[in-house]
């Protein structure tokens, strides 16, 4: 059932931003700053105590080791 | 092994691929000039380089600390397209927690070595990468491999990302051979995204990941402790180890979990610019068939002070509900035969909350033009509270990072 619920919500999102105007390419400047980029100076450390404290992030390589736990 | 130094070969090739492409030739004074070549018909190329040296440290009250060296490097080119990059680190664990002192086990310390490699090609609107990683610790080894398919849209309006990956892990003991003991699964995983522009400043990427694992997951060292029936519910979060060893059976019970366990995860990102800052906000939400729900948020807001530093605060909160089969308090028997099937001490498959606040900063020197030398700092905290465990309720943990980074054009 909540696999369900979270389908919806996804094709809810999908359709929600179908609505988006179109935005030309000299109008973009703005997107192309670094800042805006996924990842951007991303802590190489930080993402592995995040994926071993979090039970939920799972699907990160070598999430499983290197905890320090037992 | 062998495998990892071939990784580990492959990353060091990368980053030097990354040395060599910012050292692009510069004219020198006095040498004759080149005769001018004739134009040739394929896409130009611009290269640019990035590299990345990282430290960071992190330490909290359950006796865990963990150093972090760090590298990371990228090479890609605009013009025609393509990219790679690739990052090795190691982390140095040092533990005393309470897991360890409870089984009345020393303290350790191990090394973990991790190493990635990614490259992509994108000379139009379809395009295309590969990954592959490696971690390597003492009694415990990862390889994965990831392919991902990328299409613009909708007259570059919507992007969208197909992904699929594979993880296999092999747990061991320490100083005993895999081909002795070894317990192995696998990750299957799928993700598919679409990054909308939403208008000239905000872009919004919903996610979808979608994860089957298959195989063993349990801890080897991992050793539960066992009471009776009516002891159980007597046992209060966060007991003590003298508490927990006074009251449990005599049987000590070895971990146990399901086989398989299939994740999902919809994540929502937006990202938008204003004139001199950057809001980011991420929210995560996940269920998987262990009965386990969670949500993550995190959000980062980066503003700029001058042409050359920039700073943020950083906040993250996770809540996740437990497992079906989670207890703070499994009931046995004397014999350690009549036991749940299903059973773990690992508090991250148990109810908890977290939240993590921290600022950054960025320096910027250099002409952007030509090239960029920055220092990142990030400085965080973070309270655990676990809600439903034994041994501890709440846990506060450190995070410092310190990163230079250098980029060419």
């Amino acid at each position: 059932m909540h696999f369900r619920g979270l389908l919806a919500a996804c094709l809810a999102v999908a359709t929600a931003c179908g609505g988006c105007a179109a935005v030309p390419a000299y109008q973009r400047g703005k997107l192309a700053h670094p800042t805006m980029a996924p990842g951007d100076a991303e802590s190489l450390a930080r993402a592995h105590v995040e994926s071993v404290q979090e039970g939920a992030i799972g699907g990160t390589p070598g999430a499983s080791s290197g905890c320090g736990c037992n | 092994m062998d495998r990892f130094n071939a990784l580990i070969g492959v990353v060091a090739v990368t980053i030097g691929l990354i040395g060599s492409a910012s050292a692009e030739p510069a004219a020198s004074a006095g040498q004759p000039k080149p005769k001018p070549k004739p134009a040739k018909s394929h896409v130009p190329s611009r290269l640019m380089s990035t590299s990345r040296a990282e430290l960071a440290m992190y330490q909290d009250t359950d006796a865990v600390t963990v150093v972090t060296p760090a590298l990371w490097g990228e090479v890609h080119d605009p013009l025609s397209g393509w990219s790679a990059s690739g990052n090795y680190l190691v982390d140095i664990v040092s533990a005393a927690s309470v897991d360890i002192v409870s089984t009345a086990s020393p303290s350790w310390q191990e090394v973990r070595q991790a190493a990635a490699i990614e490259a992509s090609y994108r000379p139009g609107s379809l395009g295309g990468g590969f990954g592959a990683s490696i971690s390597v610790e003492p009694d415990y080894v990862s390889y994965g491999g990831a392919l991902n398919g990328i299409a613009e849209l909708a007259n570059k309006m919507a992007t969208l990302e197909l992904g699929l990956s594979f993880e296999h892990d092999i747990a061991g003991l320490k100083d005993t051979p895999f081909s002795v003991f070894s317990l192995t699964f696998n990750r299957y995983g799928g993700s598919a995204s679409v990054e909308l522009i939403a208008n000239p400043s905000t872009t919004i990427t919903p996610l979808l990941e979608v994860f089957y694992e298959d195989g063993r997951q349990e801890e080897p060292y991992r050793y539960l402790p066992m009471f009776a029936p009516d002891v159980a519910p007597q046992i209060p979060p966060g007991a003590s180890p003298d508490l927990v060893n006074q009251l449990r059976l005599p049987p000590r019970v070895a971990e146990n979990l399901p086989d398989t366990r299939m994740r999902l995860a919809l994540s929502g990102r937006l990202a938008h610019r204003f004139e001199h800052s950057t809001l980011l906000a991420f929210e995560r939400l996940y269920a998987d068939d262990w009965g386990q729900f969670a949500s993550t948020t995190d959000l980062r807001y980066v503003f700029e002070v001058g042409s050359r530093w920039s700073f943020w605060p950083h906040a993250r909160a996770n809540v996740q509900s437990a497992t079906t089969f989670w207890r703070r308090a499994y009931v046995g028997s004397v014999d350690g035969r009549d036991v749940p099937t299903f059973r773990s001490g690992d508090r991250e498959l148990g109810p908890l909350w977290s939240a993590t606040l921290g600022p950054g900063a960025r320096w910027d020197l250099g002409s952007a033009d030509k090239g960029n030398f920055s220092a990142l700092f990030e400085l965080e905290g973070t309270y655990t509270h676990f809600s439903d465990a034994l041994y501890i309720q709440q846990r506060w943990a450190g995070f410092a990072s310190a990163q230079i980074e250098v980029s060419f054009k």
